[in-house]
């Protein structure tokens, strides 16, 4: 039960009677007919006990995208339900309107529509719906609060997908349905078909020239082989999700910035044909994505990844290669998406990284601070100079452990938030075209 | 993608969160129990302390505490004297039946009596005991009778009043009198160096005859309960105050105050003032409710861990500073400086220091000894060194990368 403003204004227009009637009478009298005033318009209001509801909501959005969500209540009761309904979503959900007038009449269902623009990753969820019901008088309302469950799952944005068309042309140039042959090692032969002005001369094939020597023209026509990278190799995305995926840098927790840089690789390597497997690991697997393909893999890969959130807890570097084992047992790409900053952090990382490079081709991506780069310029007084050598050292030691991890026969990639999402694709290409998958 | 199938949730009756009226009765009953049970019992032990006829003030005959005197009055009680306390001269004058076979106790703590009033109380005819008259009362009881301070400690009777005689020597605390010598009519009591405890007045003409006594009791510790059990005291308050069948116990008080009565605050404003306050007060509670009601419980946010990364920088940094560590500091720099060097000159990222110096000495142009001075050997000896080294260092690298882009005319050498 609540009063309204109205309740108010009717104790404070008591003061007339009561000056007019001298006092304590004045004031009882008034009292008893406000009582009597409130206790009819609640006996009048209809119940929001008596109310139904039914939700029907999308179950998942894109992060920054605006989803429309929509209520149905049903008036169950024998009065109608005049007054006020808010729909209680979490505040990252981005509700609007919060609260929304309603007209029930008895037996009648009406549909509210609420607009949902969530501003967090993840589970986005509806904790209840609380109706605030009127009387005719508008004094006094009844209120009941009623669990109405359901959720939008909000999906890293992919913002990164801007990269992928001139990525994708890239890998067409590889892959041989360009004018442009590429050749080289651990690319597999493809076709045979006559020589045009352009190709490369190492690549004719004399045998087959010889074979196809005309005999009616005796004119010879060169031949030669085509080759098209590999396909069908494994790219195995461990993403880091422990207590260094928490650090925010350029306002975006380096997990998310991760999460990017996995979609724009998981699209790219499967469009070239490639197997796609996810990890997300700090102590257990929090996500996996394993065995999709096509346009199934991206679904999965956001699904996956929308609930996830950096846990403070250390990442057990120990059991990676135990768990990339479990996903395949070929030569593959693994794609380690972690922070390399300071020796001493990494030393996990670097004790297990021989394990993985023995059988696999490592890739160790890492985000930059920016901030860090951007204070070794600035220099303008004793605060900053200080700064700027701390970030200085920082650097060094990130370099450190990144010549570390170059020695132990892994790649390393390092670069800003949103440059990180393109230099990962990047450098899978260079591995596809020299062949290192 | 973005949106797919569309999930419809619910169309059962959902858990009600808000607990019914009823449920929140049952539920809460005993609390609610326990509240109220306090409340009333609180109520009902303020009626029960009001009611009751203990007080705390001095010689008040229903005071059980050491400075009452309800343990005399119980004493008189228990002999067949029948005591009367009153607070006000009319009910005073009014409880005096007979006035031979009564005893009048007037005891004016705040001095509060006028003499009329006094002349008034004496006109009863009754016996009178003034508890430590004040000089006022003195004039009006017994103007041959002079205050003189304070007294206190063990005195001796030395008199012929039956009282104080039967009491022999008495202690306690009180006002002192001195007794006019000249006076025969005056008998003064438990006398120490001139100052006496009790002055009894003997009163034969007046009306018609009767002899009746004005006693002047300084020494009012006596009828305390705390002291009355030494020595003599009780002895003398009981014979002083149980001469008679019945005693009025009067303590005067501001009922007895004289003058016009001035209008209280509440009779000046008009009856609607006080209701009206209350209204208001009502009402702004109303608004309370109104405002301040929440719409719903309040839905949870599990908040993200916020870290910014560039803390363990700014951290080093603060350190850096507080230790004064200026050669460390300028010697990350120069590592940087010289990492960008080596890349800007085209030398491998382990180039010796020394190649490194000699490259850009070559390609600058300058002497060697000024570079390697300021990449390798000098030490800040102050800040404001340290930030010129390191503005140094900056100017070298910019001018380092202006010969590459913009490489210096071969006339300029020639």
């Amino acid at each position: 039960m609540t009063v309204s403003g109205w309740f108010v204004a009717l104790l404070g227009v008591g003061s007339v009677p009561l000056v007019l009637f001298d006092g304590v009478p004045g004031l009882l009298g008034w009292l008893v007919v406000v009582a009597i005033l409130t206790a009819i318009d609640l006996a009048i209001a209809g119940s929001p006990r008596a109310l139904r509801f039914e939700r029907i909501a999308p179950a998942r959005a894109r992060l920054g995208e605006t989803v429309e969500t929509e209520l149905l209540v049903t008036n169950k009761g024998r009065r109608p339900v005049r007054g006020v309904l808010r729909d209680a979503w979490q505040p990252s959900a981005g509700a609007r309107p919060t609260r929304q007038p309603l007209r029930l009449p008895p037996r009648e269902r009406r549909r509210l529509r609420t607009t949902l623009t969530p501003v967090r990753r993840g589970e986005r969820r509806a904790a209840q719906v609380t109706v605030r019901s009127y009387g005719p008088l508008r004094l006094a309302a009844r209120q009941a609060s009623i669990q109405v469950p359901g959720a939008v799952r909000a999906l890293p944005p992919f913002t990164s997908r801007k990269h992928l068309p001139s990525r994708l042309a890239r890998l067409r140039e590889l892959d041989g349905r360009t004018s442009v042959m590429v050749r080289g090692q651990g690319t597999e032969f493809d076709s045979l078909r006559e020589f045009v002005r352009g190709d490369d001369v190492r690549s004719i094939d004399w045998r087959a020239t010889a074979r196809r020597r005309d005999p009616s023209s005796g004119g010879a026509t060169l031949v030669v082989r085509t080759w098209r990278p590999e396909r069908d190799r494994r790219v195995v995305i461990v993403v880091d999700s422990g207590r260094t995926s928490a650090a925010r840098i350029a306002d975006e927790p380096r997990i998310d910035t991760s999460f990017e840089s996995s979609l724009l690789l998981g699209a790219l390597a499967s469009r070239a044909g490639d197997h796609v497997d996810l990890l997300v690991f700090d102590r257990v697997v929090r996500g996996r994505v394993q065995g999709a393909s096509g346009p199934q893999l991206l679904a999965r890969m956001v699904d996956a990844m929308a609930p996830i959130e950096p846990q403070l807890i250390e990442t057990d570097w120990d059991a990676v290669p135990a768990l990339v084992r479990q996903v395949t047992s070929r030569h593959s790409l693994v794609v380690l998406l972690t922070s390399i900053d300071a020796p001493g952090a990494s030393r996990g990382l670097l004790a297990m990284l021989p394990q993985l490079t023995r059988r696999h081709t490592v890739v160790v991506a890492s985000v930059s601070d920016p901030d860090v780069l951007a204070a070794t310029r600035e220099r303008g007084d004793r605060e900053q100079v200080y700064r700027a050598a701390a970030a200085e050292r920082a650097l060094l030691d990130a370099a450190r452990v990144a010549a570390a991890i170059r020695q132990l026969g892994a790649e390393v990639v390092s670069a800003a938030p949103a440059d990180l999402p393109p230099a990962v694709a990047d450098s899978y290409l260079a591995l596809k075209a020299a062949g290192r998958l | 993608m973005s949106t797919s199938t569309a999930a419809i949730t619910d169309a059962v009756p959902s858990e009600m969160l808000t607990a019914s009226p009823g449920r929140v009765l049952r539920r809460r009953g005993g609390w609610i129990a326990v509240i109220a049970v306090v409340i009333l019992a609180a109520i009902a032990l303020v009626i029960i302390r009001s009611s009751s006829n203990a007080s705390a003030e001095r010689l008040d005959p229903a005071n059980p505490g050491p400075e009452g005197s309800r343990a005399l009055v119980q004493v008189l009680e228990q002999h067949g004297v029948s005591v009367m306390a009153t607070d006000s001269l009319s009910d005073t004058l009014s409880a005096v039946g007979d006035p031979r076979d009564t005893t009048v106790l007037v005891y004016d703590p705040h001095g509060v009596m006028t003499g009329a009033q006094l002349t008034a109380l004496l006109g009863l005819g009754a016996d009178v005991v003034a508890v430590e008259p004040g000089l006022l009362a003195l004039d009006e009881l017994a103007p041959s009778v002079g205050l003189a301070g304070e007294l206190r400690g063990t005195s001796a009777a030395g008199c012929n009043v039956p009282a104080a005689r039967k009491a022999g020597t008495v202690t306690g605390s009180g006002l002192g009198y001195r007794a006019d010598s000249n006076d025969a009519e005056a008998t003064a009591c438990f006398t120490t160096k001139g100052i006496s405890g009790l002055v009894q007045l003997r009163d034969d003409g007046g009306t018609g005859g009767s002899s009746r006594t004005v006693t002047l009791l300084g020494v009012g510790s006596t009828l305390e309960n705390g002291t009355i059990a030494s020595r003599g005291d009780a002895a003398l308050a009981l014979n002083l105050l149980g001469a008679h069948h019945s005693l009025v116990w009067y303590t005067a008080s501001f009922a007895d105050l004289q003058g016009a009565p001035t209008p209280t605050l509440a009779e000046l404003t008009p009856n609607w003032v006080t209701p009206l306050l209350i209204l208001f007060v009502i009402t702004g509670v109303a608004a309370m409710v109104w405002r301040g009601r929440r719409f719903g419980p309040i839905v949870v946010e599990n908040l993200p861990v916020t870290v910014r990364a560039s803390e363990t920088m700014e951290g080093r940094a603060r350190l850096y500073a507080r230790a004064n560590a200026r050669l460390r500091a300028l010697d990350a720099l120069r590592i940087g400086t010289l990492d960008r060097l080596a890349r800007q000159t085209g030398q491998p990222r382990a180039a010796p220091v020394d190649e490194i110096i000699d490259a850009v000495a070559a390609l600058l142009g300058r002497d060697r000894s000024e570079i390697a001075s300021l990449l390798l050997d000098a030490i800040p000896t102050n800040d404001a060194a340290l930030v010129h080294f390191s503005d140094l260092l900056l100017a070298l690298e910019t001018d380092v990368a202006r010969a590459i882009h913009d490489p210096p005319q071969n006339g300029q050498h020639g």
